[in-house]
């Protein structure tokens, strides 16, 4: 198969990701922060590393500011629950995942959506400004859209929250490891992270780097210290780190951040090349529908959506999925996405590459996309 | 040589403290101990413990408490 869903997960995982996960399994056999023996505590120093090394690649001040969560929509939980009360009032954006919108409807925070200009950051950061009030307390937004992959101007966004008083997060999930995030320069004071998709770290694992207070916490349990105490405990990062860590996995978040500072952020111009031809290519075709204006690297992510004229998009998906390439389909979690690009009766199809796809292979979909026969 | 046991409140700050010491020549190491709020870990070091806590200090390492070893 050839994948082109790298979007949802990135499907090939390189060589020092596997061996790290697989070493971990055979090396590190005891639960860190759980006893006082060698196995343990080396367990421990291992885990540490890594959010020392976490930090330092998301520019956050000190390791113990990294909290390993389920996933990425566990982080974003975790800000968002822990951050906000009912009635408090949060922007977001109308490009948001589910991961985002969903807690915010169970919280019943005051919600305001600030609308992504698809051509302008000026405009798009003008409006997150026009929805600030003396009441806002936090602005949480995607770093890029999973469904058109354009990319919000968070840099300036931060500014903004920092000039006006208000608390940044960010849902880094499409744009970690594939673009610099630096959260001091940018301002950003919880940033969610998903390994698994551009650090090509193993699924099952999530980061949230908070550099403020978060509040509450959604999990109380065992943490490997103050046992007696019947009170989940107020220090970083074990507060929010109940239970056992998945160790093999974090170790592959390890090897996925070394993978990618050896890219040193090449993949993304590569990725981009890759998504500009099949842009090129689908605005030749009288069938296919494209929903984003053609930009210049920095302000999309490399992704694309696109729809067959009178075919359904899960349709497409399954055709081309008979002819061994595999894309997502439908509405990718992502429903003010789909009605901003009026694409919410039906969805689209989603193409995303990753560091690992051919020319060959785009070439392969393009004439696919083509000469499709339903 | 008088050895120390410095208390932090979770394994990630005994980690970091000890790393922060043993960056300024201070031999130091990890040990699980108990305490009157129960398990935890401890930062066992000796020499200048005065300097080891302003180490500690500078490096943003919370200290709960330190005790003769």
């Amino acid at each position: 198969m050839i994948n082109f869903d790298n979007a949802a997960t990135t499907g090939r995982k390189p060589e020092s990701v596997i061996s790290a996960v697989s070493r971990a399994l055979r090396v590190y056999s005891a639960n860190p922060g759980r006893g006082g023996h060698d196995l343990s505590v080396e367990a421990a120093r291992a885990v540490y590393s890594v959010r020392e090394k976490t930090a330092s690649f998301f520019g956050a001040s000190g390791g113990e500011k990294v909290i390993f969560t389920a996933n990425c929509t566990a982080s974003v939980n975790y800000v968002l629950k822990g951050f906000l009360g009912r009635n408090d009032h949060v922007i977001i954006s109308d490009l948001e995942h589910n991961a985002v919108v969903r807690p915010l409807k169970k919280i019943g925070a005051k919600v305001s959506v600030a609308n992504v200009d698809l051509l302008s950051d000026e405009k798009t950061v003008r409006n997150f400004a026009s929805h600030i009030t003396e009441s806002t307390k936090l602005i949480f937004c995607t770093a890029a859209s999973n469904v058109c992959g354009r990319a919000l101007p968070i840099g300036k966004i931060g500014e903004l929250c920092k000039s006006r008083g208000v608390a940044f997060g960010v849902d880094a999930a499409q744009t970690a490891g594939v673009v610099p995030i630096d959260m001091e320069r940018m301002n950003i004071d919880f940033l969610c992270v998903a390994p698994h998709k551009g650090l090509y770290a193993p699924m099952g694992i999530g980061i949230l780097i908070a550099c403020r207070d978060i509040g509450d916490t959604l999990l109380e349990g065992g943490t490997g210290t103050n046992s007696l105490s019947e009170y989940q405990p107020d220090m970083m990062p074990e507060r929010y780190e109940s239970g056992t860590l998945n160790v093999p996995a974090i170790m592959g978040v390890s090897a996925g951040i070394d993978f990618s500072r050896r890219q040193n952020f090449k993949a993304y111009a590569n990725e981009m090349n890759h998504i500009r031809r099949i842009y090129e290519s689908f605005e030749k075709m009288p069938h296919v529908r494209l929903y984003t204006p053609y930009t210049e690297d920095g302000m999309y992510m490399p992704l694309l959506s696109f729809n067959v004229e009178n075919i359904g998009s899960e349709q497409v998906a399954e055709y081309l999925n008979k002819k061994g390439i595999a894309v997502r389909a439908g509405l990718h979690c992502a429903p003010l996405a789909h009605r901003k690009l009026k694409t919410e009766d039906g969805g689209t199809v989603r193409i995303a590459p990753s560091v690992f796809t051919t020319a060959a292979e785009v070439d392969y979909l393009i004439s696919q996309v083509k000469y499709i026969n339903i | 040589m008088q050895k120390y046991m410095i208390v932090t409140p979770s394994v990630t700050y005994a980690l970091k403290g000890r790393d922060a010491l043993r960056r300024m020549g201070f031999p130091a190491v990890i040990e699980r101990r108990n305490g009157s709020s129960g398990c935890g870990y401890g930062i066992v070091t000796g020499a200048d413990i005065k300097k080891a806590e302003s180490i500690l200090n500078d490096a943003s390492v919370k200290i709960l408490e330190i005790t003769d070893y």
